[in-house]
């Protein structure tokens, strides 16, 4: 998975969501992940990067939750 | 006497005639009346059978109650949705149904299983029925270790199952687990009730990959009703699948203004054709199939206008 960076620019705070705009598009992210202090008009740099190692992670909780509960039927 | 008791006939019609048509009603898909009532379009009467499809915006979830008030939940709706579950827990407490038997969870999607540990926290749980899907969402893996942790009883279905809920057959059409690598919606458990005459499918957000398998399965599968697969989405509801199902009835759960443009025009447009009559839940809100033997009847909390 290649690695991407981006612009987003936040259209306004509703609540406890940023209504972000990118390429005329609107979408909502918490405002608990994004920078503190965030507020309308900001624009941030977005890096996203995958993780195949904790993907791995997660999907070998799952088996192990899911073998558990195979186990007990 | 003879005539006090025409006159309270009479009465007892006119009253009945005012009660009808306060709801939106549909006999067998035909439209009774399409007047309005919120309050007690979803309520299943005892000794009746019926099936809620509950307004929870985007999102899935439906409650099936046999005529013996055993009840499975079919998906729990997305907990982003702020009446999703208070819709739910309104529509099982005004039924007064505090014994779920089966909760079943299609696939691993926040939209069809965001509302699954409050439901477990809530009510007396059966057995969760699951596909056995390997997933990184987060809400999936919380609901296992709470099911863990609580001994609550699981289900790991297959194609050929088969659950009783009463008197009412649910069989399992399809659940693949190995195709959530590629693909969760595909990995859907589809079910189909059966209770007499009665049919209804339920899809997850099964897509066509998946409705071919079920094709290529039988020769003919006539059903009443269809559980519209993934909100209406293009990539399900094929020509394929609906030759073989011929539904008369088709619900489509989804929220008003929704970005992902459920259901998709093609989709209505390959319903319309066929002359399925469409409830969706953004229109009528919570959609209620009331089986009386022969014959079931449709009330909606809104009507279309």
């Amino acid at each position: 998975m290649k690695s991407t960076q981006t612009e987003i620019r936040i259209d306004r705070i509703e609540a406890n969501y940023a209504v972000c705009i990118r390429n005329g598009v609107s979408f909502q992210l918490p405002i608990s992940i994004l920078p503190i202090g965030v507020k309308e008009g900001d624009i941030l740099n977005v890096f996203f990067q995958g993780s195949n190692q904790r993907k791995t992670q997660e999907r070998q909780k799952t088996k192990e939750l899911l073998q558990k509960l195979r186990k007990k039927q | 006497m003879k005539r006090s008791l025409s006159a309270l006939f009479g009465s007892t019609l006119l009253l009945l005639f005012f009660l009808l048509s306060a709801f939106g009603v549909y006999k067998n898909g035909a439209i009774l009346s399409q007047e309005t009532i919120r309050s007690t379009s979803h309520i299943i009467p005892e000794n009746e059978a019926g099936i809620i499809h509950v307004d929870v915006g985007q999102g899935d979830s439906a409650i099936v109650v046999s005529k013996e008030r055993k009840t499975m939940v079919i998906d729990t709706g997305d907990n982003a949705v702020s009446y999703a579950y208070p819709n739910i827990k309104r529509i099982l407490d005004d039924n007064n149904l505090k014994e779920l038997e089966y909760v079943v969870l299609t696939h691993p999607h926040q939209d069809h299983i965001g509302n699954t540990l409050s439901l477990l926290s809530d009510y007396d749980i059966g057995s969760v029925v699951l596909n056995g899907a390997v997933s990184t969402n987060e809400t999936y893996q919380n609901i296992l270790s709470f099911i863990d942790s609580k001994n609550i009883s699981t289900s790991f279905v297959q194609k050929g199952d088969s659950l009783s809920l009463g008197s009412m057959k649910v069989d399992i059409l399809a659940s693949t687990p190995e195709e959530a690598e590629s693909n969760e919606n595909n990995a859907s458990i589809v079910l189909l009730l059966t209770d007499g005459n009665f049919t209804e499918i339920f899809t997850g957000d099964a897509e066509e990959k998946t409705e071919q398998k079920i094709v290529s399965s039988f020769d003919s599968l006539p059903v009443d009703v269809l559980k519209v697969s993934h909100h209406g989405s293009h990539d399900s509801t094929s020509e394929g699948f609906l030759q073989l199902i011929t539904p008369s009835l088709a619900i489509i759960s989804v929220s008003k203004n929704n970005e992902y443009g459920h259901p998709h025009p093609e989709t209505i447009n390959r319903l319309q054709k066929r002359n399925i009559q469409v409830f969706d839940t953004k229109t009528f809100g919570t959609v209620t199939i009331l089986l009386q033997g022969e014959n079931y009847e449709v009330y909606t909390d809104r009507d279309s206008n």
